[in-house]
């Protein structure tokens, strides 16, 4: 029996995405998930602006993920105006953008733990445990970027403010105690995970697909091509209203559809082998965050932050050149894209967020799964539709 | 009707003490000891000529600005708890900063975790605050020199500057009330209400009248007194000073609602969501029976 | 007697129901309230959440006493219209959390022609909605609201604390905000003291201190038209009534 599902709104996932499941006696046969957020405008509303205010403005973009938008943004305008930034203010914000990489990698574990636990009081000791870890996450946000959430600090040219020792030796004095209860947190998720697939009947390979995977870097972020991405407009993908309704694009690497995030790094930068499935995007994630607050222990240990980080070059291109700013975001690899003209207003914008580029794994991890556990592969991405549809 | 009384003019307190520092100023001496033994760990305030504001962190670098100006101290407020993260923070300034300080730790508005990391407010008398230009303007006006100021300070219920020169020179209070930044021409609250203290300078570089006000600034100095014996010497301040404190507060807050009437009266503007004090102080002020809340201004 | 047992055991046993909806946002909004961190799970805890698409598994918006709502209207969008509708009719208030929701926010700059759906292209904050005007009971300011400020919010709403409320209810009726507000409102009427909370309060750093001055200076390019300049400012309202020194 054939049949055509429309879901609309996904539970336990950011913002109001949609998808479209051709079924076949209950299996997928083709499905496509796509954001059905209104299309802010982040792209145009920059055109005409000071380059130095797009990481101020881009950092709106998304509230889980927010100091990733302005560490690219303000490395796209660097990338352009051939702006010099000091390696330690980069180096911070590597720590920032791992610093958020835990934060919202562990609010996706609060947000699924209304699958994870069946019992109510479990679940809330759980997420106390989590929001402990945050907590950390939120302080290094909010010492070096200066707020939790839309980091004022990252600057075009590197970081406003230095970090003095004594604050660095304050955040290095409770990494230990944040690793520890990361790593707790972490064997009680991974045993909850284990008995939900169980519970749901659901094996290794649940929501697996043989798509490429794209990274550009373990933690930060290295340069790409900007030809290398094109983009399929979700006219040409969905059918009827949806077409005026789907709010993302689909974004192509090297003309093909792929796979970004935890497990594409881990796979392009740590040799991992990956079993197929969807299961592992939540073990994979869980292991970034220990890696990432290891790293940032690393980083603060052995740099000092104390001088000037912050090389305030007016910006000037000659409008045509396009700029490149990269950062692995939680979700994988985030590119901003910037041409500026000579007085340093911006004349071109251009955002890929790794939600958009999954948007087509996750529509290739639908084939073939149950059409009633579609949702479980879904938020496996931990997709953020704000993001996509900027 | 409000009576231009002491709770009005000073504010409800549990104690006035002369204290005298050694031949240092008691205050700055006090900041230091609550350092040096970690009651508390910065000090906000501005810097010794006023200029800028100022966070300080270590005992041997405290200075207290000595003039009647002190901006911008709660620019600082973000930097010192948000990414200094101090959890046990003193602030030093006039009543108008303590308003917005504790407008942040109520509501929570402007900066986090604000509720729980202030340890002790203390707020100094103000004459009304005046920027360089103001204080070069004024001087001309009263003695036709421009030499600087080094400090301001009261006596026998008059406000006097120490010059540069080294010579005292009385401001007349209705020359005074022309040059003051002009927010203070409508203030009420000169005496710092909203704090643990209030500090008066007083002539002598080395004496200073503190009015404890708060259970947590009657407690810090209790405990100030069994940590470091001797260093700060406290004495019950004489009625005879506080009521020329009063009397110089009277003088000033005549000249101020003065104005307050005439702004009233003729309807110009107030900030928008301002729960409009003026106008309710207007009220009050102009009728007989009425119930008065000090806390409305 | 018994009446009254049976009164009180059904007063400790209410829970406030709360949802959270969002318009047009970042989400930020939301997630800021989770940043009370261990403080966010005692309050989960004691009120009850009906409904968020993060945070619970209902599809269909359920009534609730409270609505915590960010971002602003994107009027092109039907399904922004149908959460009108569900708004209306099955939140008894409305709280605008975040600039976006309160006063347009960095949706002010927003100006639509964006691919795929370049007529997305009108954003309005849920305050200049006529259709809501009776049920937006109050406006947060901040983008995001500080995590302190939602706290007390959410404890003063609890607690039904109106000295706290009354200056966000009167928040509601302004539905622009900016930097120039502190210009407008307090430095050229005279009423600012020079205290510096704006400059600290400005999440974009937008405002800065004027030592000459001795007052704030406002850079319009990085302002997001959150409103928290103008709230944070002790001269647009003041805590009531005024911490008491005895
Ligand atoms: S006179 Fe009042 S408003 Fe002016 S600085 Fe002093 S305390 Fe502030
Ligand atoms: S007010 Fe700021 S944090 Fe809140 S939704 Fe809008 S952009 Fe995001
Ligand atoms: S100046 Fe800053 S605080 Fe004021 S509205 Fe603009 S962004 Fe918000
Ligand atoms: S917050 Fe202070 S400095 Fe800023 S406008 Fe208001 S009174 Fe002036």
């Amino acid at each position: 029996m054939k049949k055509v599902v429309k879901l609309e709104g996904i539970p336990l996932t950011e913002g109001h995405s949609g998808l479209y499941l051709e079924v076949e006696d209950g299996i997928v046969k083709r499905g496509v998930y796509y954001a059905l957020v209104p299309v802010r405008g982040f792209e145009t509303l920059l055109l005409g602006k000071d380059s130095r205010v797009a990481p101020t403005i881009t950092t709106r973009i998304c509230g889980l993920c927010q100091v990733t938008h302005a560490i690219a943004s303000a490395r796209a305008v660097e990338n352009v105006a051939g702006i010099e930034v000091p390696p330690e203010a980069e180096k911070l914000r590597e720590v920032l953008g791992l610093a958020v990489r835990v934060y919202n990698n562990l609010l996706h574990q609060i947000v699924i733990s209304e699958d994870l636990f069946p019992d109510k009081r479990e679940q809330l000791s759980f997420i106390r445990e989590v929001q402990g870890v945050r907590k950390f996450a939120g302080m290094v946000l909010e010492t070096i970027g200066g707020e939790i959430i839309h980091s004022p600090n990252v600057k075009v040219g590197g970081i406003s403010e230095p970090l003095e020792e004594f604050v660095k030796e304050k955040i290095l004095s409770e990494v230990e105690g944040a690793l520890l209860r990361l790593q707790t947190s972490f064997s009680l998720f991974k045993e909850k995970l284990d008995s939900l697939w169980k519970r749901e009947g659901f094996d290794e390979s649940f929501g697996n697909h043989n798509l490429d995977f794209f990274a550009t870097d373990l933690y930060y972020g290295k340069q790409v091509k900007f030809e290398d991405f094109s983009f399929v407009l979700p006219q040409e993908v969905v059918e009827g209203s949806l077409k005026r309704r789907v709010s993302n694009l689909f974004p192509l690497v090297g003309g093909k559809p792929v796979e970004t995030g935890p497990r594409a790094r881990a796979v392009l930068f740590k040799g991992y082998r990956p079993k197929g499935g969807v299961k592992e995007l939540h073990i994979l994630r869980g292991e970034e965050n220990i890696d990432a607050l290891r790293r940032i222990k690393e980083i603060l240990e052995n740099n000092r932050f104390d001088g000037e980080l912050w090389n305030r070059k007016t910006p000037s291109s000659d409008g045509e050149t396009v700029g490149v700013g990269i950062h692995e975001a939680p979700r994988g690899a985030n590119v901003h894209a910037v041409k500026i003209d000579k007085s340093g207003k911006i004349t071109y914008y251009k955002i890929v967020v790794p939600t958009e580029i999954n948007f087509f794994a996750v529509s290739e991890a639908l084939k073939g799964a149950p059409a009633t556990k579609a949702e479980f592969i879904v938020r496996a991405y931990d997709p953020c539709i704000v993001c996509a549809a900027h | 009707m409000v009576s231009l009384d002491r709770r009005f003019l000073i504010g409800n307190f549990r104690g006035a003490f002369v204290v005298e520092g050694k031949g240092k100023n008691p205050t700055e001496s006090i900041f230091r000891l609550m350092l040096k033994h970690q009651f508390i760990d910065g000090l906000l305030t501005c810097s010794k000529t006023g200029e800028s504001p100022k966070l300080i962190l270590k005992s041997d670098e405290v200075e207290l600005p000595s003039k009647n100006t002190c901006f911008g101290v709660n620019s600082l407020l973000k930097k010192a708890i948000q990414k200094y993260r101090f959890s046990r923070l003193a602030v030093y300034a006039p009543a108008c900063t303590f308003d917005g300080l504790n407008k942040t730790q109520y509501f929570g508005i402007g900066c986090n975790w604000t509720k729980t990391a202030i340890s002790l407010k203390v707020g100094f008398l103000c004459p009304g605050l005046l920027t360089e230009n103001a204080f070069n303007a004024e001087l001309a006006d009263i003695a036709g020199k421009s030499t600087g100021v080094k400090r301001f300070y009261f006596d026998g219920g008059n406000l006097f500057y120490l010059l540069e020169d080294g010579a005292s020179l009385k401001i007349p209070l209705s020359v005074h009330h022309h040059y003051t930044n002009s927010a203070c021409r409508y203030c009420l609250n000169m005496a710092a209400k909203g704090t643990d203290i209030t500090c008066v300078n007083l002539k002598e570089e080395d004496r200073v009248l503190l009015i404890v006000r708060s259970e947590r600034g009657w407690s810090t100095l209790a405990h100030l007194q069994k940590t470091a014996p001797g260093e700060v010497l406290f004495r019950k301040a004489e009625e005879e000073l506080l009521a020329s404190v009063e009397n110089f507060l009277r003088e000033k807050i005549l000249l101020n609602i003065a104005d307050i009437v005439e702004r009233v009266e003729l309807g110009l503007p107030v900030p928008k969501w301002n729960d409009n004090k003026l106008r309710k102080f207007y009220r009050i002020w102009n009728s007989v029976d009425i119930n008065f809340e000090e806390e409305v201004f | 007697m018994f009446y009254r047992d049976k009164l009180s055991f059904e007063e400790e046993d209410f829970k406030l129901k709360v949802g959270f909806l969002h318009f047009s946002s970042c989400s930020g909004c939301q997630v800021a309230f989770l940043d009370m961190f261990e403080e966010a799970v005692e309050i989960l805890d004691t009120v009850e959440l009906v409904y968020s698409n993060m945070l619970t598994k209902r599809r269909d918006i359920p009534r609730m006493d409270v609505a915590f709502v960010e971002g602003a209207l994107c009027v092109e969008d039907p399904h922004h219209i149908n959460l009108l509708r569900e708004l209306g009719k099955k939140a008894k208030m409305v709280v605008a959390v975040g600039g976006c929701a309160a006063f347009g926010g960095v949706r002010r700059l927003s100006c639509g022609n964006q691919l795929p759906q370049p007529q997305h292209q009108t954003f309005v904050p849920i305050t200049e909605v006529d259709f809501l005007k009776t049920k937006v009971k109050y406006a947060i300011p901040g983008c995001p609201p500080n995590p302190s400020l939602l706290y007390s919010f959410l404890l003063a709403l609890l607690e039904v604390n109106e000295d706290f409320l009354l200056p966000f209810e009167l928040m509601t009726s302004s539905t622009k905000a900016s930097g120039f507000d502190i210009i407008s409102e307090v430095v050229n009427k005279g009423f600012c003291v020079g205290c510096g909370t704006c400059s600290t309060a400005c999440p974009t750093r937008a405002i800065s201190f004027n030592r000459e001055c001795g007052k704030p200076a406002f850079n319009a390019n990085l302002c997001v038209h959150c409103g928290s300049c103008l709230a944070a400012c002790p001269q647009s309202f003041k805590p009531y009534p005024q911490p008491v020194y005895v």
